[in-house]
């Protein structure tokens, strides 16, 4: 065998690698000219090795002509091969924008759906509100009645406030604007129950955090948005309870899973429970919590979406097993560390 | 055969300028540039196809290496292609 031989035998060799490398991979997903590319240069690596091989021939001599005609189309083979490479990008770009599209119409008509029932309630409150205390001001008698309604108004002021800053984050979280990094997750928590206690004044409610494990420090992988996550696990125990007294109490743990170190918080309240088919979807964006969303609107959904962005997991489960009127009791799991980032 | 071999040489200088014309579409395309190469290395081959009548022995030589290297490069990139996936290179800016 001479050296040109053994060289294009290397050639026809790597060729037929490809057809190997097509067939038994991912073909079916591409173009069939990208498919076809690769045969076609077996074959005329074939002729071209043939004719290395047996160039004295009479049976090469009379296939000569048909193995030039290929070296011929061999460039334009390249171009349509090249040429349907850039067709296949650019269609899977216009593919893609269509998803981007479609997605910002969705994310527009979530948040449109959003403001039209939520800021429309806020907004009916305080009118009815003001209507109310146009009343009553008439009457020197009625200054109790008017301190509530401006209580109410205060209140429907801060969900207004909330669901803004919901929506921010929500917002930020869709453009991939947050940054997570390692941080001691117990003030963030104590400045949650003291926003909630600040919010409702006029209710009764009593917050007990246990710590475990002696731990004056809780290091999980999260940032600031944790105290939207707080935050709307505790407004919602408080919105869904029709009793006197809001009980809430948050046990805090350091847990081990899989080799995989975890901090737990598990909220318990005695609200009025979520009942086993609702508890699937309470996490969920559209189209089901509108019909029993009376509070922030997005509030549940958003914890979940910040929960996943720090890799940690969230579970609802009824505070006595087997009887959901008895209350909730939310799980959450966040990824833990012994010591704060850089 | 000399006008077979030009004519492969000048085709192939249209398909060069094609990829060049649209380079900084074809760069989103996640192993683009070894296709190129493979595709650089067959041309150069094309080139001393016609030039090997100068010196045979040595350039024939440099010709089917040449054309044989850029088919082991368009084989990897069957297999990066194929077998390892990412058509593009948008994942980066999603």
């Amino acid at each position: 065998m001479n050296i040109i031989g053994m060289i294009d035998s290397i050639a026809l060799l790597a060729s037929i690698l490809a057809v190997i490398f097509v067939y038994t991979g991912k073909w079916r997903k591409s173009n069939v000219i990208v498919r076809l590319f690769p045969i076609i240069l077996v074959f005329i690596n074939i002729f071209d090795t043939i004719s290395n091989f047996m160039n004295l021939s009479t049976i090469w001599e009379s296939l000569s002509p048909l193995s030039e005609a290929f070296q011929l189309i061999l460039p334009i083979i390249w171009f349509f091969f090249l040429y349907t490479l850039l067709q296949e990008r650019t269609t899977q770009k216009i593919k893609e924008e269509e998803e981007r599209y479609l997605k910002a119409y969705n994310r527009a008509e979530f948040y449109k759906d959003l403001f039209v029932h939520d800021i429309n309630n806020i907004l009916q409150n305080i009118h009815s509100s003001t209507e109310l205390s146009k009343i009553y001001v008439k009457s020197k008698d009625n200054q109790e009645k008017i301190e509530e309604l401006f209580i109410i108004i205060d209140g429907q002021v801060k969900r207004g406030l909330k669901l803004i800053s919901n929506i921010r984050g929500l917002s930020e979280i869709e453009k991939n604007e947050v940054n997570v990094k390692i941080i001691n997750m117990k003030p963030i928590l104590e400045q949650a129950i003291q926003y909630i206690r600040n919010s409702y004044q006029k209710r009764n409610i009593e917050i007990m955090v246990n710590y475990h494990n002696h731990s004056r420090e809780f290091f999980v992988q999260a940032n600031e948005l944790l105290l939207e996550v707080f935050e709307n696990i505790m407004i919602n125990s408080v919105k869904h309870n029709d009793k006197e007294d809001i009980k809430i109490r948050i046990d805090v743990k350091k847990t081990k899973n899989k080799g995989n170190k975890w901090v737990k918080l598990e909220f318990s309240d005695n609200g009025i429970g979520i009942p086993d088919e609702k508890k699937g979807r309470i996490f969920q964006k559209r189209p089901f919590r509108r019909e029993y969303s009376s509070g922030m609107g997005l509030g549940l959904s958003l914890v979940k979406e910040i929960l996943q962005l720090f890799n940690s997991k969230i579970s609802v489960h009824d505070r006595v097993k087997g009887d959901f009127s008895e209350g909730s009791t939310f799980i959450i799991e966040i990824p833990s560390f012994d010591k704060i980032s850089d | 055969m000399d006008l077979i071999e030009i004519s492969k040489i000048v085709i192939g200088l249209f398909v060069l300028l094609f990829i060049l014309q649209n380079y900084y579409r074809f760069r989103e395309r996640k192993n683009f540039k070894i296709i190129f190469g493979a595709f650089f290395l067959l041309f150069l081959g094309w080139i001393f196809d016609y030039l090997d009548y100068l010196y045979y022995s040595v350039l024939n030589i440099i010709q089917h290496t040449l054309l044989a290297i850029g088919f082991i490069i368009m084989a990897i990139w069957f297999w990066k292609e194929f077998h390892q996936g990412g058509k593009n290179e948008h994942n980066r800016n999603d």
